[in-house]
């Protein structure tokens, strides 16, 4: 039986996957032999719609942009006379193909299933080795010994402040409390993120073993699984991995015939980007407004409805099963001193081969940005990675041999977050990225606290005026004094970490502001009031950009060199965009 | 709970585990600014301004909601500390888009409140108006004539609109009114202290600095260079605007707080500043005056025939004839270019020619006198300037030669300067010219002419202008001890910037005198919309358009004959119209607002953060709340406040980030959301974005009084803060450090008192003589009272005569009440109305063992025969609170209210079966216990009924019961709260059978009353059965009491033994009623109403005329709970301290009515000089006041149960007993009065349960 599988995730669905998944099934409809699969994401996001030809003798192929016009020279080729085509492989499991060196790098322990089993069967988890870590806790791991394990294995929280989970557990089941609640944080808010997203939709029943296995070391009987409504896919397939592990006894009342039971509960989200934040996402559970209120008592002593609760990530929980199935020394076994495991990162931004990544702890920005995904894109220069989202920051590219691990990448002024890395090149304007970060969490501010309602405000005003030319001389004091007080005086994370975009640019990136405000200028070309176009003596007096000028701004005659009137100028770039000959000079 | 030590600022506290920094600092005295924090709700944490530092954290804390820790070292006040609350206030003030004040008074230089004041107009409170005018204007009466208005000019937003409103004009008639008056109101000077201050010149500067001065206390001696005082006042300004009697009352209204007045002392010439030193004055003021005209820098300037204007009108003020004839050419556009050429015309001129060299536009002079001074003839030339005179024969002129000017550039001023057009010059034939175009200031001659003018080694500063140099802050000059201001320091100004320098002078001089440094005085904070954005017509579009009164003139053709003056002033009709067009700008939370509080305590700048700053509509849906968005600054207290203390939930936030908003939940009004209209939102509010509507014409805001005093609606005795001006009652609020019932209130607390200060209060006494009923005055009604019972006591026995009184009276009052019954009329008949009527249900032995603190902290609670959510509303609070706390609560009821919603078993029964709903639960409470509940005496019938029988009776399922039951045993601290004139289905025995369960079921008990101090009546003695203190009427009490009273009472004979059936059966001759109108007030029972009625003499005490007072022979008027002072007993047990608030309008208290009559009756012991005195008497007399404590604050605590045993209940009457008590609030005119205040405005959703059905065991 030679299998085929083609990666149906939110990612490969928007590649046109559905399109190839639906003629694939038609064209083997004919074939004897032949197994048609939906699979998640793999994490070659730009490779997509991706299909894997897995033969007879186990041998895998990778193919990657197989629209249906592809299809049958696999078939024909590859499944029919057993000759790989060469041209479309992006990776085989002899070592093969393009992007070799994408997965090469990689050790995939949350996302050892994805891309590779249908989401939507749990047989297949299950012949992956699925919920065999729950049989063997239930057949006689004790809780305090399996919350020992996870202690031991370093595992921390990969929502973004690296908690040791082990420990959080340990509080939870410690609090005195009749009942008690496992919530799983599938909130993704972070833009560009999508780790989360990518293990519900490919591995759900990975979360779903996690979370019993969590809910058996706190004593808790009830989960909730607090999820973004913008998730459909995962959602879906959530539904159908809780229904199936309902059905295999696997979740509810007694479950494998022990005492243990627990109950999962989906609740959407209705995409508040506080609503990740513990206290909010409890409220918001609770069915009020969403909005976080003062710790202590923390979650794992007064949470859901009052009861002690441990909140845990997706990406943690899909890493539970492994550590039980594998020990904690084999997991304590990768990563540095303080950062064990591995770690998902959401690959975006001026690289060349974007998606997902799971790389073990302590290896360099360097190895993720240029060995795994291939480097900068037309070859610009490489600048700066952002990491951690709105409540990240950048990193110069000066500092690329910085290891990852929490305390490194803390180090530089970012955090390590859930797990979206931004790259950018020569062309980003920096002041503009923090800007865009702020307006991001001023606006999902929930509202709460003056200085993340009206510092955060204040702040994208004066960011907003430098990128547009307004910029005074006192902005960056006064940006770095609110930046301190919001950072300082903010009940929850959203605003203790709202300033850091602006804080790390301004650490590493100063000029890039002085440039804005002293000269008027944006270095990156980027910031479109601060730009003037003229036209060199190159101009041949083709007209093209004449005529592409919406402001009417450009006079020339045909074969003499065209001028710009700059009153009239719009800065909208049309000009440079069309002119073939580089003459329509811009600074 | 365990203690921790921590040290705050330096300073070692000691303080519970749980306590938070900001508590613990607060119980040692050190205060933290906090906006959204409230004692009442959780911490929050979202202001952050009560940051502080702890020692050993990365970042500053807040103090709300940061546990103290032992060992913690916290610096709650140092410069970083600071620095983050400036910019959190600073953050919160860049998006609050409000004006705290109007705009007129910020563009007064003197900073008069003239809302204030036009509020206090409009209401008709002149006196407290003028005082308000007075704390910055010492010259109302002038200013009303000569001001320049910028307040009205620069000033009033309703320029936007119409016109402006005749601010100048309002102030006029409030102070003409006030100077005509019998005594004008004068300002309490402060203590001597013994400092002298010389005040040199007595112009508008000098009188101001001085009236100030003496008002601090302070000696003025005041020297004047001419022969009266008043400066340019005086003699710069021309009787027909000003006339000088006015003036002259004005100033000596000034010199009446002491100052003295030395007139002909010129400076230089009769003294020196040296001098004064000398003479030992402390300080100095320099108010000179700027008396000398510029010139005009023309040829032949120094003629006969050309006068300067000042010279001119001066020589008019002091008399010097002077007759014109001819033309006259007035030169120059300020006001005193007007008042020359007015004065000119007056003084027999045939023509006034007024040369101008720019347009009426630029003219500096006010529109009004222009306009005036055409009207009367004066003829204006613009745009020419002179350039020579030219003399004529015989020392006359024969003209002015004149250039046409044209208008170029605008200038520093913004003016467009004045250019001379090249050989337009021409001849203006005149006999006069009066040369009006500026004044300089004379020190500079005087410091060159003088020498010695400064003591030795001073020198003192000019400007370039030739003017006093001074601290802009302070009005120091560079010499030591020597303040300046006026047109000295200014150059020719105003008269209101000379008035406002003399009070910033004053102050300065008086810090220098008292502390050796000149301060500045503080500036308040405040904001300002314009800051954000320019107001235009939009902003008013909600206004309707109304013009200005016009102010009534002299006409035309008389004004010219003479100086009589012009301005005729508004009458109270205008004023009353022209109050109502101040579109009320400044900000009703003012006086009481905490942003602008922490604003001005950490010197805010605005403009830090500016940027963009959110518009919103107010909300005026509520017809008692008045929503102001623009003002929120999102501290949650009223969302937290509503749903967590009130559990309504009308408010929530809306919208993230920058946008959020507080709004009724999911929008509309707050009636649409469900308001209850409580007000604690409005008590909680830091800002003044949730205000209350005040029923007054003009909701000021005025700095008000405040008295703490406890709320006389119901027998809960909330704890209110009544805030009053004058004798009006402005508003009821909360008291936030309450312990008593948590600082909350209900409706009726918060809105109910207007009825009180209300029309139609009686006001005199009325006395019945030949059956038409004549006013008279207390004393008169009093006499009149005590003569017609002495003669009635003649021929009646002691159980004919009976006493009524109302529970709304105080302890005080129905003590003296019934002394005034058994010493004086000699009968035991003294009795509540109320308690007379419900006799059936009377249960005196149900008194309370619990408090509400136990109540609130109670882990389980049973509520029985009960409508707390709807008339107990602060326990229906203190209920939610124990729930909140985790208490089990049992509701026995036949219909679900909001109460029932806190219920972990909700017991819903057939109407009536409450108490045996009750004693089931404590049957099956037994059982569980072990014991046999059909052997108790109480609850041995219920116990033995069948399970069928069970359900039948009560309508509750056994299990429910059972459920119920096993929630109460399970808990500790356990309390029994039912309502001892419960409104439903009642039964005689209902009460005792309550405080039996609460006994079986080990609860401690608390009885709620309709009465406010229905409790209090009974402990004083205000009952046929009792003697004050429920001692028995016979025996060792009533010697006891003889003793202290000086009468006989041993001999008293019983009182009838149903004071109803007496009643009823007509056997009433002589009835003394108080604060009760039994013949008003419906579901009395007929009988007794008629018994009242045919009593042969009914004396009758109230506050407002009811049916009672109109058939009574004398009426005696009473004092509201608001107009006295005393104690209230509510129903805790808790003797609590009423204050008064503003007078009585009658002049007399009831406690002095009382004793009035008591006297006049011949008896002994009714000279009390003081409630006080009565409430001593009260502990003597009833020992179980003894253990209520009382210090400087009053009388307070719980008195004592442990003295007697329980008081035997009395036979109960069958007098006509009602199926259902007679509600007895309504047995008063006040409680009626309030229902129908209420009932008018507030449509307020029923207070009804949210529960859709029973829970368990339904009917």
């Amino acid at each position: 039986m030679t299998r085929l599988t083609v990666g149906l995730g939110t990612c490969g669905i928007a590649a046109g996957a559905e399109e190839t998944f639906r003629s694939l099934e038609a064209k083997a409809a004919g074939r004897p032999g032949l197994q048609v699969v939906r699979t998640g994401c793999i994490g070659m996001c730009y490779q997509e719609p991706l299909v894997e030809v897995r033969t007879r003798d186990g041998a895998r192929h990778l193919y990657g942009r197989v629209t249906p016009d592809r299809l049958d020279r696999v078939l024909d080729e590859h499944v029919g006379q057993g000759r790989p085509v060469a041209e479309w492989l992006v990776w085989t499991d002899r070592g093969g193909g393009s992007d070799q060196a994408f997965l090469a790098r990689q050790h995939r322990i949350v996302l050892r299933n994805c891309g590779t089993i249908d989401p939507e069967s749990i047989d297949e988890y299950l012949a992956a080795g699925g919920y065999e870590a729950l049989e063997r806790v239930l057949a006689g791991i004790e809780p305090d010994a399996l919350i020992a394990t996870i202690t031991e294995s370093g595992l921390r929280g990969r929502g973004g402040a690296g908690f040791s989970t082990g420990v959080k557990w340990r509080y939870a089941r410690q609090a005195p409390g009749e009942r008690k609640f496992i919530v799983c944080n599938a909130d993704e808010g972070d833009p560009g993120a999508f780790m989360d997203r990518s293990v519900l939709e490919s591995d759900p029943h990975s979360v779903l073993e996690g979370m019993i296995l969590a809910g058996y070391a706190v004593g808790a009987d009830h989960g909730y699984i607090y999820v973004r409504a913008e998730y459909p896919k995962a959602i879906e397939r959530l539904t159908i991995a809780i229904r199936q592990a309902e059905e295999r006894g696997l979740l509810g009342g007694s479950i494998l015939g022990s005492r243990h039971s627990f109950h999962v509960t989906l609740k959407e989200g209705a995409g508040a980007f506080v609503c990740g934040e513990e206290t909010a996402l409890i409220a918001s559970i609770e069915g009020r407004r969403g909005m976080p209120r003062v710790r202590p008592p923390f979650p794992a002593v007064k949470g859901l409805w009052g009861a002690p609760t441990s909140i845990n990530n997706v990406e943690t929980l899909a890493n539970i099963p492994w550590i039980v199935l594998n020990g904690a020394r084999a997991f304590a076994a990768l990563g540095t001193e303080k950062s064990k495991g591995t770690k998902v990162f959401a690959m975006a931004g001026r690289i060349r081969h974007g998606g997902l990544v799971e790389v073990p702890m302590g290896i360099t920005i360097r190895e993720i940005v240029h060995d795994i995904c291939g480097g900068i894109r037309d070859g610009r220069k490489f600048k700066a990675v952002q990491m951690g989202g709105p409540s990240g920051g950048c990193i110069s590219s000066e500092l690329e041999a910085t290891l990852i691990d929490y305390e490194s990448i803390t180090r530089t002024g970012a955090i390590m977050g859930s797990g979206g890395l931004v790259v950018m090149d020569d062309t980003t304007c920096m002041v503009d990225v923090a800007r865009f970060f702020l307006e991001f969490t001023q606006r999902e501010s929930c509202g709460k606290c003056t200085f993340c309602r009206l510092g955060t405000k204040r702040m994208l005003e004066i960011l907003t005026r430098i990128t547009e030319g307004d910029g005074k001389e006192s902005d960056i004091p006064l940006l770095e004094e609110l930046a301190e007080r919001v950072r300082q005086s903010s009940l929850c994370g959203l605003g203790q970490t709202a300033p850091n975009p602006v804080l790390t640019t301004l650490k590493y990136f100063r000029s890039e502001y002085e440039a804005h405000i002293v000269n008027r200028k944006c270095p990156a070309h980027h910031c479109q009031k601060l730009l003037t176009y003229t036209i060199t003596d190159d101009c041949s007096g083709c007209m093209l950009c004449l005529k592409a000028c919406p402001a009417h701004a450009i006079s020339g005659e045909r074969k003499k060199v065209h001028v710009i009137d700059q009153a009239l100028c719009t800065v909208c770039g049309e000009c440079y965009k069309v002119c073939n000959l580089g003459a329509v000079h811009r600074e | 709970m365990a203690r921790v030590k921590l040290e705050i600022d330096g300073r070692r506290v000691s303080a519970d585990a749980g306590e938070t920094i900001l508590d613990a600092a607060r119980s040692v005295g050190i205060s933290i600014p906090t906006l959204c924090h409230d004692r009442q709700l959780e911490p929050f944490a979202s202001c952050y301004l009560c940051v502080v530092k702890v020692k050993g954290a990365r970042n500053l804390l807040p103090a709300c909601s940061t546990r103290v820790a032992h060992g913690m070292v916290v610096e709650t006040n140092g410069l970083e500390v600071r620095q983050s609350r400036k910019a959190a206030l600073e953050l919160l003030l860049s998006d609050h888009y409000a004006d705290c004040v109007g705009p007129c008074q910020l563009a007064c230089p003197a900073g008069i409140d003239i809302q204030g004041y036009i509020a206090l107009a409009a209401i008709g409170k002149y006196r407290e108006a003028i005082a308000l005018v007075k704390e910055h204007n010492p010259l109302p009466s002038v200013c009303g004539r000569v001001c320049t208005r910028p307040c009205e000019v620069k000033g009033c937003r309703r320029t936007l609109l119409d016109e402006a409103v005749g601010i100048d004009y309002i102030k006029r008639y409030i102070a003409d009114l006030d100077l005509a008056g019998a005594s004008p109101w004068r300002a309490e000077p402060a203590p001597v202290t013994g400092k002298r201050i010389a005040v040199v010149g007595a112009g508008p500067a000098g009188l101001s600095a001085a009236y100030y001065l003496a008002l601090r206390g302070h000696a003025v001696a005041i020297f004047e260079a001419q022969p009266e005082p008043g400066g340019m006042l005086r003699y710069g300004i021309p009787e027909y605007r000003l006339p000088k009697q006015v003036l002259d009352l004005e100033i000596a209204q000034i010199l009446a707080l002491g100052a003295t007045l030395h007139p002909n002392q010129a400076l230089g010439r009769d003294f020196t500043i040296a001098s004064l030193k000398d003479e030992g004055f402390d300080a100095i003021f320099l108010g000179i005056g700027a008396w000398r005209s510029s010139l005009m820098r023309v040829e032949n300037e120094e003629s006969p025939g050309v006068v300067a204007g000042i010279d001119f009108l001066r020589d008019v003020g002091l008399g010097r004839p002077m007759a014109l004839q001819g033309t006259v050419a007035v030169v120059g556009g300020g006001n005193t270019a007007i008042d020359c050429a007015r004065t000119a015309l007056r003084l027999g001129a045939s023509t006034v020619k007024l040369l101008y060299r720019r347009t009426r536009a630029e003219m500096p002079a006010n529109d009004s006198e222009i306009q005036d001074a055409i009207e009367e003839g004066v003829q204006i030339e613009y745009l020419v300037a002179p350039t020579r005179v030219v003399p004529g024969a015989d020392l006359r002129l024969r003209a002015l030669e004149c250039q046409r000017m044209e208008l170029g550039a605008p200038d520093a001023s913004g003016r467009r300067s004045p250019r001379p057009v090249r050989g337009s010059e021409h001849e203006v034939p005149c006999d006069l010219v009066i040369a009006a175009i500026g004044q300089s200031a004379t020190i500079a001659d005087l410091l060159g002419h003088v020498p010695g003018l400064l003591p030795a080694g001073e020198s003192l500063g000019l400007t370039r202008w030739q003017t006093v140099e001074v601290d802009p802050k302070t009005l120091e000059t560079t010499v030591e001890g020597v303040f300046s201001g006026g047109d000295v320091v200014t150059g020719a100004a105003t008269a209101i910037e000379a008035i406002a320098a003399g009070r910033k002078a004053a102050y300065g001089i008086d810090t220098y005198v008292r502390e050796g440094r000149a301060r500045p005085e503080p500036e308040p904070f405040l904001s300002r919309k314009d800051v954000f954005a320019k107001i235009t017509i939009e902003d008013l579009r909600s206004r309707e358009s109304k013009p200005r009164r016009v102010m009534p003139l002299v006409p035309v053709e008389e004004r010219v004959k003479g100086f009589v003056e012009v301005e005729l002033g508004y009458t109270g009709d205008d004023l009353h119209e022209e109050a109502a067009r101040c579109l009320e700008c400044g900000c009703v939370a003012l006086f009481d607002c905490d942003l602008r509080k922490y604003a001005t305590e950490y010197g805010v700048e605005v403009s830090r953060f500016l940027g963009e700053a959110r518009q919103h509509e107010r909300d005026l849906s509520h017809p008692l709340i008045e929503l102001d968005r623009n003002k929120c600054i999102l501290c949650g207290r009223c969302v937290r406040m509503c749903s967590d203390v009130v559990g309504v939930s009308v408010f929530g936030f809306v919208n993230r980030g920058f946008g959020t908003i507080v709004a009724p939940a999911l929008g509309g009004s707050l009636l649409d959301a469900g308001c209850i209209s409580c007000g604690l939102c409005i008590g909680t509010c830091p800002t003044g974005a949730i205000a209350e509507r005040l029923t007054l014409e003009k909701p000021g805001p005025w700095k008000t009084d405040r008295t703490a005093s406890v709320c006389s609606y119901c027998s809960v005795g909330c704890r209110l803060s009544f805030e009053s001006l004058g004798d009006t009652l402005v508003s009821a609020t909360r008291r936030e450090d309450d312990h008593v019932v948590f600082g909350t209130h209900c409706w009726q607390g918060r809105f109910g008192f207007h009825h009180l200060g209300g029309p139609g209060r009686l006001t005199a006494g009325q006395v019945r003589e030949n059956g038409a009923a004549v006013q008279a005055g207390v004393d008169e009604a009093i006499a009149a009272a005590a003569d017609r019972l002495t003669r009635a006591l003649a021929t009646c026995r002691p159980d004919e005569i009976a006493v009524f009184v109302s529970p709304r009276m105080t302890n005080e009052e129905a003590y003296l009440a019934q002394k005034l019954a058994r010493g004086i009329l000699g009968t035991h008949q003294v009795a509540s109305f109320g308690a007379l009527v419900n006799q059936a249900y009377f249960a005196p032995e149900a008194i309370a063992s619990a408090t509400y603190q136990d109540l609130a902290a109670a882990d389980a609670l049973v509520v029985a025969g009960a409508r707390l959510a709807e008339e107990r509303f602060t326990l229906h609070l203190a209920a939610a609170r124990a729930a909140r706390g985790g208490a089990s609560i049992v509701w026995i009821g036949p219909e679900p209210d909001r109460t029932a919603d806190l219920a972990d078993v909700c017991l819903q029964c057939r109407p009536g079966a409450e108490p045996l709903v009750a004693a089931g639960i404590a049957a099956a409470a037994l059982r569980r216990a072990g014991e046999d509940p059909v052997s108790h005496p109480d609850l041995g019938m219920v116990a033995s009924l069948g399970p069928s029988q069970w359900l039948e009776w009560t309508g509750v399922k056994a299990e429910a019961i059972e459920r119920a039951a096993e929630r109460v045993r399970a808990a500790s601290r356990r309390v029994f709260v039912f309502d001892a004139d419960y409104r439903g289905e009642r039964r005689t025995g209902d009460a005792r059978a309550y405080a039996a369960a609460a006994r079986a079921l080990g609860c401690a008990l608390l009885p709620a009353r309709e009465g406010a101090n229905a409790q209090g009546l009974l402990d004083v003695g205000a009952h046929p059965a009792w003697l004050p203190g429920y001692r028995p009427r016979h025996g060792g009490a009533a010697g006891d009491l003889e003793r202290l009273w000086g009468v006989p009472l041993v001999a008293l004979s019983s009182p009838a033994p149903d004071l109803a059936w007496q009643l009823a059966d007509r056997r009433i001759k002589v009835a003394l009623a108080f604060g009760i109108d039994p013949l008003g007030a419906s579901g009395i029972p007929d009988a007794l109403r008629a018994g009242l009625a045919a009593a042969d003499l009914l004396i009758a005490g109230d506050v407002f005329p009811t049916a009672t007072t109109r058939a009574a022979h004398v009426v005696l008027p009473m004092s509201s709970s608001v107009e006295t002072s005393g104690t209230m007993t509510n129903a805790e047990r808790r003797v609590q301290r009423l204050r008064r608030v503003i007078p009585p309008p009658s002049g007399l208290e009831t406690w002095q009515v009382l004793c009035a009559l008591g006297r006049a009756l011949g008896g002994r012991g009714f000279d009390h000089a003081s409630p006080d005195e009565i409430f001593e008497e009260i502990r003597r007399a009833a020992p179980i006041y003894r253990q209520v404590t009382v210090d400087a604050e009053g009388p307070e605590g719980l008195w004592d149960a442990g003295i007697f045993p329980l008081p035997p209940v009395p036979a109960v009457s069958s007098a006509s007993a009602p199926s259902r008590p007679v509600p007895t609030s309504g047995l008063d005119a006040t409680s009626a009065r309030f229902a129908a205040w209420f009932e008018k405005r507030v449509p307020r959703p029923a207070l009804t349960s949210l529960r859709a059905e029973n829970d368990d065991g339904g009917v």
